[in-house]
């Protein structure tokens, strides 16, 4: 069997291996190291070009990557729509319009290779105008759409997509999206959807000894003294992820539970939201129980995990899957999280909360619970962990996509 | 003369231990004779067959029994009508039943080794009694079927699955050079064990089938004679969670180790000082020729096909399965009696060179090839 996977965006121009980052291309790379390991399918990669991805690609001899590399004048208009977009609407979109040109050059070029590729199988990555680069080639083998997210649009593609054979969809929630009556891309009949969860890596997040060397010295760098209760929160410091929920519930907590706040607004770029100024705010009458720690690079991740007792992940939109769930987890760390699109499919009986007026009151209830019972406490720690190890780790993601393609 | 290699198609679908029977079958069977190419599920690894088959297809299957399984049996009717194989032989019981679906009405010879009953698992009567109209059905819808010890010929007898001239026992077997030049054993202090302590220790999954609940009671009996004695649990499973609750519950977080699962089992088995297998039911039980090459005096319950492996008194003792006192007795027995020990151990490593070094297990299917298909002429 033959697959070849196409992956490209418009906020930026993620390549795979995820050199840059991005949850989509770390997923596939996890797919390429998989099948790498296991080779239960010729693979090919179609992804933008980087140095340092075309470095990392060397690792995964077994996986054929095609790169494609938009031109000095794709990105100079890239750059240019950027800035033009941003200028026009203030609102936080912006960042989805990074580099429309470059999405443009790379469909041209997936078009043509689907031409001449001998794949049976092809696979969209999430994004809609990809559909394009298949409107006009005479492939004639299965096509199948990997849904991240549920779609908004349907870039004028709606005949693609009713040809596609299956859509694989990050959780139940994006499949009974898709089908609805009002989904973006047209309805999409049931049983052409099924559940593809994704994966997180259980070997980079792990727990670590509570007393190592690493842990101490995070402990001080952020100044969390050993009787501190620690809470911590991960992800992009907008309204949609919830962070001021934690900050409220802190002002319930007694003095020594402290909230630490990982994650700037969209990965490093410099913009500065209101929201943001809102939290800071929030923040000042809680004084130094709170610590900001800005943009953390995601290697660094799994050690402040082991720093908290609780990771409170208050999503506040339909969240499609919510991987910073998983990643907290599989450091054996339990979650508090709310009833959001795909999440409560990912965590198990972990504490999942309805959004609402009371969800700060809600969530210092639940974490001072939790931690009061230190059996029950070290109960669900490892469950935690097993959850996501039997069912969401990366070893076996290869084996559960090629098991969702033999759906169709 | 140049004669014509015999193509064999192996269809597998549950990975596990018999992905681990292929690799060493595979890698002993002469390949000037023989050609085998294999079609197996997602669960797979192929990667491990490269060099020892000669093309691989992976067909997505399932474990459940549903809409797809037909879907997966006209994948394979495909396969079998593109390579025109001399012989299909399917492993285990999803996969045979995959197979013996897709062969109909094709002119070949076709063979199933079930690995183990699946109506002699502990489940319920009704999925029992499914499972056994199954086979009953499928049976005659293949030339032979493989048993891999004489208590699965004679369960199959007793379920009346077929006749017993259909039926052909090839003891299981375990690579043998690969166990010999096995990478040293890791140390006691990575799992934080002292030295000189005694270990007992068990490979397997952390499932109902392997009884590591009964294992845990066993230990606590041990440790109340043997306070310094350690315990390794080499797996891991569904039953994780509830295991370590219990070790938490009994305090004995320090003496009980679960290694989770991992690729190199044996380089834990190696520190033991005794090994244990309390399944409750078990389709052959590879790990116990294992633990013999490994000299290691052991301890299992006489269920199914072990008692065909294990001889009591002889290469090791054997218990009755789900009673832990019973299991305790016989590990003391052996941490106790150094010379009872040696003996059964020397006895064991014995046996297991002579009677499952999967070498024989690869000529005779080699025989059982060329026979069927002489006869088929």
């Amino acid at each position: 069997m033959k697959v070849l996977i196409l992956t490209a965006d418009s906020n930026g121009g993620y390549p795979v291996p995820a050199s840059k980052g991005s949850a989509v291309s770390t997923l596939m790379e996890q797919l390429a190291e998989g099948n790498n390991a296991q080779r239960l399918c010729d693979m090919e990669i179609m992804s933008f070009y980087d140095e340092k991805a075309f470095e990392m690609a060397k690792q995964y001899p077994h996986i054929t990557f095609l790169w494609v590399k938009p031109t000095a004048l794709h990105r100079l208009l890239d750059k240019c729509a950027f800035n033009f977009i941003r200028l026009l609407k203030k609102n936080e979109k912006a960042v989805s319009f990074k580099s429309p040109f470059s999405l443009l050059y790379y469909i041209r070029k997936a078009g043509k290779r689907l031409r001449v590729t001998d794949a049976d199988k092809v696979i969209l990555e999430n994004n809609i105008p990809l559909a394009r680069a298949l409107r006009k080639t005479p492939f004639r083998g299965q096509w199948f759409y990997h849904f991240h997210n549920v779609p908004r649009i349907d870039g004028g593609c709606r005949d693609v997509f009713e040809r596609t054979t299956g859509f694989l969809c990050v959780s139940q929630f994006v499949a009974d999206r898709l089908s609805a009556p009002d989904s973006a891309i047209g309805a999409i009949p049931a049983d052409k959807t099924t559940v593809f969860y994704n994966c997180v890596d259980t070997e980079q997040f792990q727990p670590m000894p509570r007393d190592c060397g690493e842990l101490a010295a995070l402990r001080k760098k952020l100044g969390v003294a050993d009787g501190d209760r620690v809470m911590i929160f991960t992800g992009r410091l907008t309204a949609e992820k919830g962070a001021e929920h934690l900050l409220r519930a802190l002002q319930l907590l007694p003095e020594h539970y402290k909230a630490v706040i990982v994650g700037s607004y969209h990965y490093n770029a410099d913009v500065k939201s209101d929201y943001q100024q809102q939290l800071y705010a929030l923040a000042e009458s809680l004084k130094d129980r709170v610590i900001f720690t800005g943009y953390v690079q995601h290697d660094e991740l799994p050690l402040y995990y082991n720093l908290a007792d609780v990771a409170v992940l208050p999503s506040m939109w339909d969240e499609p899957a919510g991987l910073t769930n998983l990643e907290a987890m599989a450091c054996g760390v339990p979650v508090i999280t709310t009833n959001s699109g795909g999440i409560p499919e990912y965590v198990g009986d972990s504490v999942v909360l309805e959004r609402g007026e009371r969800l700060g009151e809600e969530i210092a209830e639940r974490v001072q619970a939790l931690l009061a019972d230190s059996e029950g406490y070290e109960c669900a720690c490892r469950y935690s962990r097993q959850f996501v190890c039997d069912r969401f780790d990366k070893d076996r993601y290869i084996n559960r996509f090629i098991e969702a393609l033999g759906v169709f | 003369m140049n004669q014509q290699k015999i193509r064999i198609m192996h269809v597998v679908q549950s990975a596990g231990g018999v992905e681990q029977y292929l690799v060493s079958l595979l890698k002993y069977m002469d390949r000037g004779r023989f050609e085998n190419m294999l079609v197996c599920s997602q669960d797979f690894t192929p990667s491990r067959f490269e060099g020892i088959v000669s093309r691989i297809e992976v067909v997505p299957m399932q474990r459940e029994i549903g809409g797809r399984d037909a879907k997966a049996a006209r994948a394979v009717r495909k396969l079998i009508r593109q390579y025109r194989p001399d012989i299909v032989y399917a492993h285990s019981s999803k996969a045979g039943a995959i197979m013996r679906l897709a062969n109909v009405g094709m002119r070949n010879v076709s063979l199933y080794n079930p690995h183990g009953w699946a109506f002699n698992m502990h489940c319920s009567r009704r999925k029992q009694r499914m499972y056994r109209a199954v086979e009953r059905m499928t049976a005659p819808m293949c030339d032979k079927i493989v048993c891999i010890s004489e208590a699965e010929r004679e369960s199959a007898l007793s379920a009346r699955i077929c006749r017993d001239d259909k039926l052909r026992v090839i003891v299981n077997g375990v690579d043998v050079p690969l166990i010999d030049s096995r990478p040293a054993p890791y140390k006691r202090s990575q799992l934080g064990i002292p030295e000189k302590a005694p270990v007992v220790g068990m490979v397997g999954r952390l499932s109902k089938q392997k009884a590591p609940d009964v294992f845990l009671e066993m230990a606590k009996r041990v440790r109340a004679q043997y306070p310094k004695a350690h315990f390794v649990l080499v797996g891991g499973g569904e039953m994780i969670v509830e295991l370590q609750n219990r070790i938490a519950q009994n305090r004995m977080q320090s003496c009980v180790h679960i290694t989770e699962w991992t690729t190199e089992p044996l380089r834990y088995a190696d520190m033991f000082d005794v090994a244990v297998l309390l399944s409750r039911w078990e389709g052959f039980g590879l790990v116990l020729p294992e633990y013999m090459l490994l000299q290691k005096p052991l301890v299992a319950t006489n269920v199914d096909a072990i008692p065909t492996i294990v001889r009591d008194g002889y290469n090791g003792l054997l218990v009755p399965p789900d009673d832990p006192g019973a299991a305790a007795k016989a590990v003391l027995r052996l941490l106790g009696d150094s010379d009872l020990r040696e003996r059964l151990k020397t006895q064991a490593e014995q046996d297991a060179r002579e009677r499952f070094d999967v070498r024989r297990v690869a000529k005779s299917h080699g025989q059982l090839f060329e026979e069927l298909l002489k006869n088929k002429g």
